[in-house]
């Protein structure tokens, strides 16, 4: 008697400590009718069982970060659990029927050919069936993306839409006038460092393909713009005129951006080649124009203007005409992002009395929403692929530091896995296609 | 006899300046400050032949890069109220006293440096940055600095003179700073 308590003991232990990447909530926003879903820890061999236990954790948080599903606690687990095997016909969905579960994800994770195998399952426990079986493979390094795609298989399975968890995010990280450019999995997950210039290298925007960032940087003591090729590691100039160089933004094609220049005396929204050609003015105006943001079509363009007398986001067509003001909800507002599904533009407002708060609005211009109420600076709104997220970075703990907002929700995370580097400006690139 | 460049600014302030006035009326030399500040021999009737600052006896420090950039005694950095680049009263009085320290020396070029409080996004304050410095440098040049002696840069919100984020060090990281141009 006393050796089963013993066992049941460590048992609980052990699932207290595969859950490794707690997720902590903030909840500034309201969580409606979700998904219950229990991902108990994965098994693998003798040389994969730590990793499998780390991929559960990862998983379980990239279902619960889509703000689709509620991860059931090992606590609500059936009494006699006493972890998954790989004999599925032993699984009790009966007992299974007794907790909040609806679905249960397992998998199997074993080295084979130089390369990570995970054998990954989702059961449907009211029907005691599985109902979704992939087998998937990568580069050991790479190893955190098996949870991320088969969360995403099973986001794309529950929803008819793929989930965005098998993407990266790039930010800017360092002490001030130092800070380099870097990329992460979007849970923070794989950090690392994609410059190495020691100067101020800010703003990096993923290029729509991910295959580039875009950033400033005063590696050659001027802020001027270039982009860095992620398969090379070469960072070319985009440019280098005199005054500022700032706020470059990807065209949907990879191939053009938007950038902001003062060479003419206040700051007006430019298009040019990636290659640094084609340079062609699009506003003409006595205000300040800056931080441009295509739509997801190429054919609009949101960006900042106090043309109007305070910054506001105002939309135009990409090749600069037919200006309109979007945002009327008052204060100032800075920093639009289009959705990439098109329908909203993410975005910075201050209003008196309060700090820089997330927005979002449809991309129209109506329906202005407010997403984060956390006084301090929350800033440089980027959407996740699937537009159901936006990351940002915000001085709400003190330091800068990164976090998430489900749009429908207004739920918080803080993006885990980085409370070492000082972090700012993220984008969120595209879902990884290889 | 007139010096056209150090004596016609109107404001010269201290005794080290008044000493070089002295200096270059009575044709003595050993500043290296003077070099551009050309003697016009065809003026003879200068408003500013002042006579009592003859104490030539008194140390005099050398007007020239090393004075014009040394914190102590070279151009000050200016403030700005949050989210403006207008130029307030304190600011312009430190402004004519910084465009009268530059004429001194003749062959220095100014990097104007616009820096923001941490408060607003990063590419708005560079923005802003960009703005204050745009707006001292215009001032120095309607102050009788010319145009190519003063360039600028912006930092936004980079390069806080104080990283707390309080009110105290929000104020004093609204600044422009006055460097050596590289």
């Amino acid at each position: 008697m006393k050796q089963l308590f013993l066992f049941s003991l460590s048992l609980a232990i052990a699932f207290c400590a595969q859950a490794q990447n707690p997720v902590q909530i903030t909840s500034e926003g309201a969580v409606g009718n979700l998904i219950p879903i229990a991902v108990p820890p994965f098994a693998g061999d003798a040389s994969t069982a730590q990793m499998a236990r780390d991929l559960s954790g990862v998983l379980a948080y990239d279902l619960e970060y889509t703000g689709l599903f509620t991860i059931v606690q090992s606590n609500q687990f059936p009494a006699n659990f006493q972890g998954m095997t790989q004999d599925f016909n032993a699984i009790n969905f009966e007992a299974w029927r007794a907790t909040p579960a609806e679905h249960l994800v397992y998998a199997y994770i074993f080295e084979q050919g130089g390369k990570i195998v995970a054998q990954c399952r989702l059961f449907d426990v009211l029907v005691s069936q599985q109902i979704v079986g992939q087998q998937l493979e990568t580069d050991p390094k790479a190893w955190r993306r098996l949870a991320h795609k088969f969360a995403d298989e099973i986001v794309r399975f529950l929803t008819g839409t793929p989930g965005a968890a098998d993407s990266e995010i790039c930010f800017s990280a360092g002490a001030n006038g130092k800070k380099e450019i870097y990329v992460a999995d979007y849970d923070g997950g794989t950090v690392r460092q994609a410059t190495q210039h020691g100067s101020i290298s800010i703003k990096p925007k993923f290029s729509p393909d991910g295959r580039k960032i875009a950033y400033l940087s005063y590696k050659d003591r001027f802020p001027f713009l270039y982009i860095l090729d992620l398969d090379t590691g070469v960072s070319t100039p985009l440019s280098k005129r005199v005054g500022l160089n700032n706020a470059p933004a990807w065209a949907p094609d990879s191939k053009s951006l938007a950038l902001c220049l003062s060479k003419d005396g206040n700051t007006e929204v430019y298009a040019k080649n990636a290659d640094g050609s084609g340079e062609r003015r699009l506003t003409n105006d006595k205000g300040s124009d800056t931080s441009p943001s295509f739509s997801p079509d190429g054919g609009q363009i949101a960006f900042v203007s106090d043309r109007g007398g305070k910054p506001d986001i105002w939309g135009m067509g990409a090749d600069g005409g037919n200006p309109h003001r979007l945002s009327t909800q008052g204060g100032k507002s800075y920093d639009p992002a289009w959705s990439p599904d098109g329908n909203s533009i993410a975005y910075v407002v201050e209003r008196s009395g309060e700090g820089f708060e997330i927005w979002a609005m449809d991309a129209s211009g109506g329906n202005a929403r407010q997403l984060t109420k956390s006084g301090g600076s929350n800033e440089s709104p980027s959407w996740s692929p699937d537009s159901r997220n936006v990351v940002f970075g915000s001085s709400r703990s003190g330091g800068w530091q990164l976090y998430g907002v489900t749009v429908e929700t207004g739920v918080v995370h803080p993006v885990p896995n980085m409370s070492s580097l000082r972090c700012e400006g993220p984008s969120w690139g595209p879902r990884r296609s290889k | 006899m007139r010096l056209e460049n150090p004596m016609n600014t109107g404001v010269v302030r201290t005794a080290a300046m008044m000493a070089l006035v002295a200096v270059l009326l009575t044709g003595m030399t050993g500043c290296k400050g003077k070099k551009n500040t050309a003697i016009d021999p065809n003026l003879t009737n200068g408003n500013n032949s002042g006579g009592s600052e003859t104490s030539s006896g008194n140390e005099m420090p050398e007007m020239n890069e090393a004075w014009l950039f040394s914190p102590a005694t070279g151009l000050q950095a200016i403030y700005f109220d949050y989210d403006s680049y207008d130029l307030r009263t304190d600011a312009l009085a430190t402004l004519r006293d910084n465009a009268d320290k530059i004429k001194n020396v003749p062959n220095s070029v100014i990097q104007i440096a616009g820096h923001c409080d941490e408060r607003g996004t990063q590419e708005y304050n560079l923005a802003l940055g960009e703005k204050r410095a745009l707006a001292v440098r215009s001032h120095l040049m309607n102050l009788g600095v010319s145009g190519d002696r003063v360039v600028t840069i912006t930092y936004g919100e980079e390069m806080p003179a104080d990283a707390s984020s309080n009110e105290a060090a929000w104020a004093k990281n609204r600044r422009c700073e006055f460097n050596k141009a590289m």
